[in-house]
This record gives structure tokens, C-alpha cells and sequence, in this order.
């Protein structure tokens, strides 16, 4: 027997390759060993073909005649194919990045080879979770049973990395659940509870399928009930619904994600194309007096007004103390990870009082995103004439409402409040036959007679001492 | 009638494999139906051949019974032809939920006997998905009026978990489970409002035994994507998955004990070759479609071939303007002359070659002496999908 081992053409491949999945077979094509360029073969004396298959299409070629004790065999790229590959920056080709490449191209044979032979030099000393936990969920897509087994049974400590992300709890909830010990996976699977989400789609994927079962085995009674685990499990199930077919999760917002404000707006916190992880705040207030709660309803989606995006989810922030309209401050913020998951918070900054929902982008493909996209180019006009209308009917809105809680607080002339009492009649009746812009000016003219009154009686009731009670702003926020 | 091919008796104790191939053209309750039009029809309209791609399958398994991985033991058929689908017989069984219910029940309980036994899952129809992960596979009678969002619809991660091995080892479950879904994998507008519809359960869910299965599913399109299939033909998947089956994924395994070398076409070359057919069809078709490999898959053989398949591929003489001046001769592993190209052919040469180690020949014609001298090259692998050949006369 011969010991074999191969070389790359460094000048082809870059010299940090340090192993491609290849193919050994004799001249009648029996094959004859499978592995990685970087291992040792033992081969008999003859002839053989090599061959590899590179990611972008490239073959690797050698035409080997052993003999003797040990050979070193060039693979280099098949001249008969190299005119007809697209051949890619080849310095691309990290260790992580071919088996990545592989993948994406859906070679699945290779992808596996490199993985074995990956798991087989992990050491307490890769600290790069980047190589590793690939090369275990592409075990998990294409190895044996016996070799998950091997993971959990005979390894007798993980790296680091592997312990404390989410994606560690994953594997091992996964590995757990293939060897059929679903008590044990399913705790694996609630560390996600603590651990957050997978950074990597094929985590998301095990655990939405898993816990999936798990949700089911809790009602029919096959698994241990923990407290709370239900509500948990449910959670992370909507968590891990959003997934995508690459080893990687996009990383990029493919939509706007907002929220629904007074008058039925879109207000968008955060835009689309913005790189993930991101995070957002805005501060809106309340509608009305002595509003006590706040509805939160998260939007996806590029038009203008909420009713023609998707809503991913709502939720209330409630004893919010009683002010008056625009006095709380409450803080909406947006916590949007890689893997479009969305925490959002509503803080109300008097009391610190904050709910909060977990939610994900919606489930669409790219073909979907670019027909939004396209929908909103298209509709832009008519939304935003939708648009104007609204925000002319908050303008109404909190004139009238200014101009009415002047009329109610202040001692005002009897003309003057019937002129205001006319204004809004006549604004109404304008609006009616969609003249908002007009009533506007109708009111606009009646509040700031109003206001030069209530200046007067302000400054009189502040010489004598006493406090008006009422703040008037001249605009009004834009409110949830 | 649903059971169309029975060998249990012939095979008792031995491996077999069972089939269940499902193909659905026709949809009663859909707009052009024979059935009352439903009102959640989600935009999908009939189709025209769906059920003749898996009646298609169908005979292929049968045809090359002795040849799979294990041989035909069962095979269950539901088939909802269009009326244009003339092929098949009215009496195949429609693939209607109940009908399909029926038949899943029967083939899980006929794969759970031994556990070397094998399962053959073929669908042809609409699918549609609530989530990535998921495939819909939509039966005859989806859409029937006051039944709900979804009815009538089989979720797929239903059968696949349902075919899990159990833990009542006294049930030996099938371990190699091969998986085609050949229908759309996009979400519909419809249901996006929906947090997730529930589906009616085809196996009762139950928490699985060591799950050592070997369980590839073959998926026609990639999550929030369409399928697609030749008007007058066949679905593009089935196209490429027979081509693929027939020997266009075939290779070597390694030598047998009897030194004789079995072609097969294991699960990974599979894989990767019905992409690249699939991407050939989609250039012809004008199509867009991505299959995808999920599930458990592990590269063992799913069919073997009578031989070494014959290639396709081409001849290019380097450097071209060499093609005047020379005789090209392939020559196999024996140095037999196989193949000669001449001028006449259109260049490249296109030919077809029998799987093997081929030389490449190139002699200098006479007269006047070219600036190149004869040249045979090294052995060449000619192997599945196609092959590249060059003639490269020696530089004097």
C-alpha cells in the first residue's frame, strides 16, 4: 500500500485552504475512498482518478499512478473544464466558507465530507463559533445518528461555544431527540427561554419543528408538564417560525417595521434595507385626557397608512397615570435581531412601567417583498393623498379639542365662545364634503382668537397668583 | 381501487419497498371543478399534469421493480386526473382526503413490519405553506363549501413524523424513507392573517423511538416558491427526477465481492443532480423553480442501474484552428475506437459515450505538416451528467 496525501495549486485555490472535499475511483470508476485533501489515503498500486468539486463549479483534477510508499498527488484544476466554470476569487475559500459555499449550492456530499472532517479537529482551542457550530448543525443535516450519539455521549466536554448559545441548546435538544430522550431534549429546548434565539436558521428550523411535537406531547400528557413550560414553548415556537433555507439568516430588514399612530398612519421606526441587529426609539403620548392605556400595534410594510401593511402582532401598556392629552411620555423602542426577530418595548418614562412583545417579521419570500415594494411604488399617489387627509383630520381634531377645552377651562365671553361653538359646526360640516383644508382655516382663525383671550386671562391669573391648570401647545403630537 | 401492485406474499421475510403516489389535476371544489366551487379557493385553478407524473412514477417503479434499493413489495395509488389526462384509468382511486387518510393508514401499517423495509412518498399537486418549514399538500376535494379555511389538506410534517420509528419497539418501522414532494411551496395572501391554521392530523403525533431513520425529502421548490410543470407533459420535477432515476445522477459504488462494479443513484448525486436538470428545464420552460434536499437525508443508493449509463457531452479540439489538421479518435479503456469525429459534424462535437475511461486520439492528417505532432491523452473519466472532451494535438 501507498500512502497518499495531496497537495492543492496554491496559486489556484489561495494557500489558508487547507483541505476540499474530494472523490478517489480506479480507471473502470469503482470507487475506491471519499474524504478530504488534507487526510491520508492508503491506496494499492494502479491508477486512479481524483476529483473534487469546488462550490463555484470548478473540478479539481489528478490522474494518480501509485507505487512505492508514499506519493504526493497536485490536484489542480481539469483543464477540460476550466473554460467552462465561472471561476470565483478562489482566496474566498476559508475553511467555514466553502462548507457554507457547499451548502448554499445544495451539494450536499460535500458539505458532509467537510463537516466530518471539520468535527474531527475541533479542539478546546476553537473559539470561533463561526466554525464550529456550522460544522455541527451540517452534521445534524447529514450525519449519522451514531456520530450525533458520539457528540453527546462520548465528548466528554463541549467547547465553550457550544455550551452557552442557543444554537448549542438546539443541537443537543436535537441530538437528544433523535436518540428518542424527549425529556431530556425538551429541556434542552427551554434553555432557549434564557439562551434567546439561534443565530443560525437551521436552529430556528430544529426548534420550531421540536417544539412543535413538544407543545402537542405537553396536551396529550407524553411529557413531564413544567410550570409555565407550555407558555414558553409557545413563544418560541412563533419565534423559531421564522426561518429561511440558507445556513445564515439574512441579515438585512427586507421591510419597514412601525407602528400604528392617531389617524390610522403608518410611523415607521425602522426602515427597510437597515443592517441587523438594529434598534429604534421613538417617543409618541396619549390621544385623549386621562388616558390610561396605550395599544401597540406593530406594523410591516412600505405604504403609507397602517390598514395596507401587515400588522405583526399588537399589545397594551396599561396604568399609565391620568394627564392630560400628549403630557405621557412613553417610549416605543425596537429591538430587531439578525434573525428578524423583533423585541418591542413601550416604556412610559414617568413610571417606568414597561410591557413588551415578542415578534417576527413576517414569512416572506423575496418574490413577496418586491411585489410590496413594487404595490407601494405603484399606490404611492393615492397613499399619499390618504396620508394628507389623515394628518388634516388630527389637525381638525386637536384644533376642535383646543379650541373646546379653552371654551370648558377659561371664563370666556359668551360671543366668543359662540364663534368657536360656530367654527367647529362649520369645520364638521366641511369635512363632510371632504373641504378639510378649508376647515382647517376655519379653525385655525377661531383658536387663535381664542388664544389671544386666554394669553390675557393666563397673564391676569398668573399675576394674582393662581395656577391656570392647562398647558396649550399650538400643535399637537401624533399619538398611538 | 388504491392497492395497484401487491408482493407482500411473494416477498414475506424479505425487504420490500412501499410506495404511495399521489397525483391530483383535477380539484372538484375549484373554479372549472365538477364539484360545487368553494369560496376559499386561494387563486388556484386546476391543473393538467399532475396525476399523469405520478401515474408517470408510478410505472417506473414498477418497471424497475427489481432494481430499487429493495424490490416493489406495495404500491398505493390515488389519482385525480383532468379530463385531458386520458392515460389513466378511471378506475385508479381520486385522491380525496379521506381516500388519502385510507391509504397513508395502510402503507405506514405495511412499513411497519421490518424494519430493512423501505417507503417510496410521492405527491403531485398544489401545496401551498404556512411557515418555511412547512409543505400543504392539497387533495381532490380542498376547498369543499362551510368546511373551514383549509379543508381537506394534508400537513407533510404530519406523515413525516408520523412515519418516525416508534417507541414500541415491537413495531419495526421502515428506516430508509424516501420522500418526493413535487407541488408550490408559497404562502398564500390569504392565510397571512392567520397565525397558523390548525390541519386535520392524517397520524395520531406520538413522541418518536431512537430515530435512526435514513430520510431524504425531495422538495420541487424551496420554500415560498412555485413548481412548476410542462402544459403538455409532465411536472418539470418528475421530468428531471425520472432523467435523474434512469441514470443522469448514476455512479460507480465501490467494487463488488464478485469484482463486478454496481452503478446505482444514491441520495446526495441525486440531490445535486436534479438541480441542474431542473435548472436545464427552467432555461427551456422559462421557469424560475429551486428544488431542495431536507429531511434526514444520508447517500445511500435509492436504484440501481443495469450498467454504466450512457453520457452525453462534448468533443472541442484545443487549439480549435487544430480541427482541420487532425483525426480525432476516443478510444475506450481497451484502446477501441469509439468514436471519431469529423469536419462534417457541427462543432463542438456532441456525443454520447457509455460511462468509463476514455483516451482521446488526436493524429496529424497529411499533407502539409501542421505545427503539432500525434498526441493520446491520459485517461479520461467519462461519468454522469455529461462529459467534457478536449483533443489536444502536441505542440512540436
Amino acid at each position: 500500500m501507498t500512502r497518499v496525501s495531496f497537495t492543492l495549486n496554491y496559486d489556484e485555490m489561495g494557500s489558508w485552504i487547507t483541505g476540499v472535499p474530494i472523490e478517489i475511483r480506479r480507471l473502470d470508476l469503482a470507487l475506491v475512498e471519499r474524504g478530504v485533501s488534507a487526510q491520508q489515503f492508503n491506496l494499492s498500486e494502479g491508477n486512479y482518478f481524483v476529483t473534487s468539486l469546488l462550490p463555484d463549479g470548478r473540478r479539481l483534477f489528478a490522474h494518480a499512478a501509485i507505487s512505492g510508499r508514499e506519493k504526493m498527488i497536485l490536484l489542480s484544476s481539469d483543464p477540460d473544464y476550466e473554460s467552462d466554470s465561472n471561476v470565483n476569487n478562489s482566496r474566498e475559500y476559508l475553511a467555514i466558507d466553502l462548507l457554507s459555499q457547499y451548502l448554499a449550492k445544495g451539494y450536499a456530499r460535500e458539505a458532509a465530507a467537510l463537516a466530518q472532517w471539520n468535527y474531527s479537529r475541533i479542539t478546546d482551542s476553537n473559539e470561533d463559533q463561526n466554525w464550529v457550530l456550522p460544522t455541527l448543525y451540517t452534521l445534524l443535516r447529514f450525519g449519522e445518528l451514531r456520530e450525533l450519539a458520539d457528540m453527546i455521549n462520548q465528548r466528554g466536554q463541549w467547547h465553550q461555544a457550544e455550551f452557552t448559545s442557543a444554537d448549542s441548546s438546539v443541537i443537543r435538544g436535537e441530538i437528544l431527540a433523535r436518540l428518542g430522550r424527549h425529556q431530556q431534549a425538551f429541556s434542552a429546548f427551554l434553555e432557549l427561554e434564557s439562551r434567546g434565539v439561534p443565530a443560525f436558521t437551521d436552529g430556528l428550523f430544529y426548534a420550531k419543528q421540536r417544539l412543535q411535537i413538544y407543545r402537542h406531547a405537553l396536551e396529550m400528557g407524553s411529557l413531564k408538564n413544567e410550570i409555565s413550560a407550555y407558555a414558553i414553548l409557545g413563544r418560541l415556537q412563533r419565534i423559531a417560525a421564522y426561518q429561511s433555507s440558507g445556513l445564515r439568516i439574512e441579515t438585512v430588514l427586507p421591510l419597514s417595521i412601525g407602528l400604528e399612530t392617531l389617524g390610522g398612519i403608518f410611523t415607521r421606526i425602522v426602515e427597510r434595507n437597515t443592517q441587523l441587529p438594529a434598534s429604534k426609539s421613538q417617543i409618541f403620548s396619549t390621544a385623549v385626557d386621562n388616558q390610561s392605556s396605550v395599544e401597540v400595534n406593530v406594523l410591516q410594510g412600505e405604504r403609507l397608512m397602517a390598514a395596507d401593511n401587515r400588522s405583526l402582532g399588537k399589545f397594551v401598556l396599561r396604568e399609565i397615570p391620568p394627564l392630560p392629552r400628549g403630557m405621557p411620555q412613553i417610549e416605543v423602542r425596537f429591538n430587531v435581531d439578525a434573525n428578524g426577530v423583533i423585541n418591542v418595548s413601550a416604556k412610559d418614562l414617568a413610571t417606568g412601567r414597561v410591557e413588551h412583545s415578542i415578534l417576527t417579521t413576517s414569512d416572506l419570500s423575496t418574490a413577496e417583498v418586491n411585489q410590496l415594494t413594487e404595490e407601494a411604488e405603484l399606490y404611492s399617489e393615492s397613499d399619499l393623498a390618504k396620508l394628507k387627509l389623515a394628518e388634516a383630520l388630527i389637525r381638525i381634531q386637536a384644533l376642535t379639542f383646543q379650541i373646546r377645552n379653552a371654551t370648558e377651562h377659561y371664563n370666556l365671553d359668551q360671543k366668543s365662545i359662540q364663534n368657536a361653538d360656530d367654527a367647529i359646526r362649520l369645520a364638521e360640516q366641511l369635512v363632510e364634503i371632504d373641504a378639510t383644508e378649508e376647515a382647517i382655516e376655519i379653525l385655525n382663525i377661531a383658536w387663535n382668537r381664542l388664544l389671544q383671550q386666554v394669553r390675557r386671562i393666563q397673564r391676569e391669573v398668573s399675576a394674582e397668583g393662581i395656577s391656570a391648570g392647562a398647558d396649550f401647545d399650538s400643535d399637537a403630537d401624533v399619538q398611538p | 381501487m388504491t392497492l395497484v401492485v401487491d408482493n407482500r406474499d411473494r416477498l414475506r421475510g424479505r425487504p420490500g419497498l412501499h410506495a404511495l403516489i399521489a397525483g391530483v389535476s383535477h380539484y372538484r371544489h375549484l373554479p372549472e371543478g365538477h364539484g360545487e366551487t368553494g369560496t376559499d379557493t386561494y387563486g388556484l385553478k386546476q391543473l393538467s399534469t399532475a396525476a399523469t407524473s405520478a401515474f408517470r412514477i408510478y410505472q417506473w417503479l414498477k418497471r424497475r421493480s427489481d432494481h430499487l434499493i429493495a424490490p416493489l413489495s406495495t404500491a398505493r395509488l390515488l389519482l385525480s386526473p383532468a379530463d385531458e389526462e386520458d392515460e389513466i384509468d378511471e378506475s385508479v382511486t381520486p385522491c380525496t382526503w379521506d381516500n388519502f387518510v385510507e391509504a397513508a393508514h395502510e402503507w405506514r401499517a405495511d412499513a411497519s413490519v421490518n424494519k430493512d423495509d423501505v417507503t417510496f412518498f410521492y405527491f403531485a399537486g398544489h401545496g401551498i405553506i404556512r411557515d418555511k418549514a412547512d409543505s400543504v399538500l392539497i387533495c381532490d376535494d380542498f376547498a369543499q363549501p362551510r368546511r373551514g379555511a383549509l379543508p381537506n389538506v394534508v400537513a407533510f410534517p404530519n406523515i413525516f413524523w408520523g412515519m418516525a420509528p416508534p417507541a414500541d419497539t415491537t413495531q419495526p418501522r421502515a428506516r430508509r424513507q424516501f420522500y418526493f414532494i413535487d407541488a408550490c411551496r408559497e404562502f398564500p395572501k390569504e392565510l397571512k392573517d392567520f397565525e397558523k391554521l390548525e390541519i386535520q392530523s392524517v397520524f395520531k403525533s406520538e413522541l418518536s423511538g431512537t430515530d435512526d431513520r435514513v430520510a431524504p425529502i425531495f422538495q420541487a421548490a424551496i420554500s415560498g416558491s412555485e413548481a412548476y410543470a410542462s402544459a403538455v407533459e409532465q411536472t418539470l420535477f418528475s421530468i428531471a427526477l425520472l432523467d435523474c432515476l434512469n441514470g443522469l445522477a448514476g455512479e460507480a459504488g465501490p467494487e463488488n465481492n464478485d469484482g463486478s462494479i454496481p452503478w446505482r443513484v444514491p441520495v446526495f448525486k441525486l440531490s445535486t443532480i436534479l438541480d441542474e436538470r431542473i435548472e436545464a428545464l427552467n432555461e427551456r420552460y422559462k421557469t424560475d423553480q429551486k428544488s431542495g434536499l431536507v429531511g434526514m437525508p444520508k447517500d445511500i443508493p435509492i436504484h440501481y442501474l443495469d450498467g454504466p449509463p450512457t453520457v452525453e457531452g462534448t468533443l472541442t479540439v484545443v487549439p480549435e484552428d487544430a480541427k482541420r489538421l487532425i483525426n480525432i479518435d476516443v478510444l475506450n479503456s481497451r484502446q477501441s475506437s469509439v468514436w471519431q469525429p469529423t469536419l462534417e459534424q457541427a462543432y463542438p462535437y456532441q456525443g454520447r459515450l457509455t460511462a468509463g475511461s476514455y483516451f482521446v486520439k488526436s493524429t496529424i492528417r497529411e499533407p502539409p505538416k501542421p505545427p503539432y505532432s500525434n498526441r493520446i491523452s491520459e485517461p479520461k473519466p467519462v461519468t454522469p451528467p455529461n462529459f467534457i472532451l478536449k483533443a489536444r494535438p502536441a505542440d512540436d
